[in-house]
């Protein structure tokens, strides 16, 4: 059975045709890329599983459960935690407090537990500090000096500010990661980095949707690719299979400037 | 941190046995109702910050003091009902009142959520002044009793008062802190820096900004259920969206990033402009005046000025020591 599956998922912004009756499949444990052209519609695919904006038709399956009318929140409660192109993590909070936030579904107290300082919280929160300081060493962020986890994110450099993105994605103990073009801006001697990272994520058993511009990352990573032009899907298969593909060639040429 | 935290801790029991032993030196009744009113509005300020954090401009707060005002008012002179009774009843009751309005109004964001807490004060307002028989109409709310307790008369007795709202705002402020450092106000914080990642790793936005919005009125209503029984008159013109613009003034003033900012906008902004013996309109112009200063060059408000001088110093040095103006600024 499929891990996630659209079907005929469509979203029509006015007169445009963002996504146009699409048919995505992301099995079990698997690296799905999601490529394509500016304007292609990859981000609304995103938005539309995630539940940031109503889909005009069709359907979002996870795990069998019709996912397409919920709010984001409880997208993520099922397990599907997204990062995002920008504002991928809060500016002006610490670096560890940014991966706290990320564990918000895992935190087992509320409002009046807080509130009164009950032993619970106390328990909860410090399990919780204990596996951000786990995780912000587990994408090999500022293993150098950790004196700078106290350091606010908003100081970080451009590939550590990808590598908090995903210790917060990671922290929230999603089962599917949708990443949104995890490798732009980054320096060139950090994407091999950033690529183990995904890998080893995806070796533990989390599946992974992918958005990504520079190809040669998305083919050295994805086990699968689908490639979208103008809210179709054009193509789909293996990286070898859609690399020569005429159809997929053709729409990287029409727009000039994406292929790497 | 635990350094921090009992340097914290010392600072307020020096600050609470200096504020319980002012009233046996300063027995002046102007004085202890200026302090009466500047802890009122600390109560104000402290509670709307969140809200302000969250980017929910609010702009209610004044019609959830009127509603415990009004509320504590009914209750005591119409059903008989306690004080003390009365007292906590009116902050349930503006809390059940945030519901009810919180649903439909915290959809809305931004400028939408002050307009539609700008129609709300509004309707409340017009509802006093309406419906003369239950609130007294335009006229005001006359013959509001002054409590009692244990054989203590606080009709005429500042200092009866006085410490009845230093134990309220004692009680308000050890609430508030006591969640100030829990994971409830950093996602508070985190909505207020990047909402649709909060939303993404699982937050429901509305159900934080809605404990919010309702903590704060039940709060705010049992000031207004004080304020009604200090004063013994309110009239609908005490609760108008101008009151709720000036708790604004109180929060952006002093500064939201930490929890003394308010406090120290609300002793600036009530204390002192009193007694530069301002009179409606010098005050008007003062908060007026300061809101557009802040937010041109203070954006972290009247706290954030140790910071920014700190800030210039270093840059001064740097600059100095580059050897300016003969040479290059370091940046």
């Amino acid at each position: 059975m499929a891990f996630l599956e659209t079907s005929k998922l469509t979203k029509r912004f006015a007169g445009l045709l963002a996504v146009n009756h699409l048919d995505l499949t992301v099995n079990d444990g698997e690296v799905l890329g999601l490529i394509g052209p500016n304007g292609a519609g990859k981000t609304t695919v995103f938005n539309l599983i995630a539940g940031t904006i109503p889909a005009t038709g069709g359907k979002v399956i996870f795990r069998g459960e019709d996912i397409s009318r919920l709010p984001p929140y409880q997208v993520a409660r099922r397990g599907i935690i997204r990062t995002f192109q920008l504002n991928t993590v809060f500016p002006d909070l610490s670096v560890t407090e940014n991966v706290v936030l990320g564990s918000h579904l895992q935190a087992r107290t509320g409002f009046w537990g807080e509130l009164f300082k009950m032993p619970a919280t106390r328990r909860s929160d410090r399990e919780i500090a204990g596996r951000a300081e786990q995780l912000v060493a587990s994408v090999g962020l500022l293993r150098q000096d950790m004196d700078k986890r106290q350091a606010l994110a908003s100081n970080l450099s451009y590939g550590q500010v990808k590598a908090l993105t995903l210790a917060i994605a990671l922290a929230a103990d999603p089962k599917l990661l949708l990443l949104d073009e995890p490798m732009t801006g980054v320096g060139v001697r950090d994407v091999p980095r950033l690529l183990n990272l995904i890998r080893e994520i995806n070796g533990r058993g989390i599946a992974i949707l992918l958005i990504e511009h520079n190809m040669k990352a998305a083919f050295e990573v994805c086990h699968r690719i689908v490639v979208m032009n103008h809210g179709d899907k054009i193509a789909e298969g293996t990286p070898a299979e859609v690399k020569d593909n005429p159809d997929v060639i053709e729409a990287y040429l029409t727009k000039d400037g994406h292929g790497a | 941190m635990t350094k921090g935290t009992t340097r914290n801790l010392s600072a307020v029991i020096a600050g609470g046995i200096f504020l319980l032993a002012l009233p046996l030196f300063l027995k002046s009744p102007y004085f202890l109702h200026m302090l009466i009113m500047t802890m009122l509005a600390i109560i104000y300020a402290v509670t709307l910050r969140p809200l302000v954090i969250t980017g929910q401009l609010s702009l209610a707060h004044a019609a959830f003091v009127g509603i415990g005002a009004y509320a504590s008012a009914l209750l005591v002179t119409r059903l008989g009902i306690s004080f003390w009774l009365a007292l906590p009843m009116s902050g349930l009751i503006a809390a059940l009142i945030a519901v009810i309005i919180g649903f439909p109004a915290l959809r809305a964001k931004g400028l939408f959520f002050a307009i539609v807490t700008f129609g709300f004060t509004e309707v409340a307002r017009y509802t006093y002044m309406g419906v003369t028989s239950l609130f007294g109409g335009p006229a005001g709310f006359r013959g509001i009793t002054p409590p009692v307790l244990a054989g203590i008369q606080f009709g005429g007795n500042k200092v009866a008062y006085y410490y009845l709202m230093a134990f309220l705002l004692t009680i308000t402020l050890l609430a508030w802190y006591s969640l100030e450092k829990s994971r409830f106000m950093l996602t508070v914080r985190a909505i207020g820096k990047a909402e649709n990642l909060a939303e993404a790793v699982g937050v429901n936005l509305t159900k934080y900004k809605m404990v919010t919005f309702v903590f704060a009125a039940f709060f705010t209503g049992i000031a207004g259920s004080f304020y009604a029984h200090y004063n013994l008159y309110i009239a609908p013109i005490n609760f108008s969206v101008w009151q709720s613009i000036a708790f604004l003034t109180l929060v952006v003033v002093g500064g939201k990033e930490r929890f003394i900012g308010p406090i120290v906008g609300a002793i600036f902004l009530t204390f002192i402009p009193e007694f530069l013996h301002g009179t409606g309109y010098f005050q008007a112009m003062l908060y007026g005046g300061l809101m557009v200063l802040t937010v041109l060059f203070m954006p972290n408000g009247l706290i954030g000025i140790p910071g920014q001088i700190a800030a210039l110093t270093s840059r001064l040095r740097k600059v100095r020591k580059a050897g300016w103006p003969f040479s290059k600024p370091a940046s």
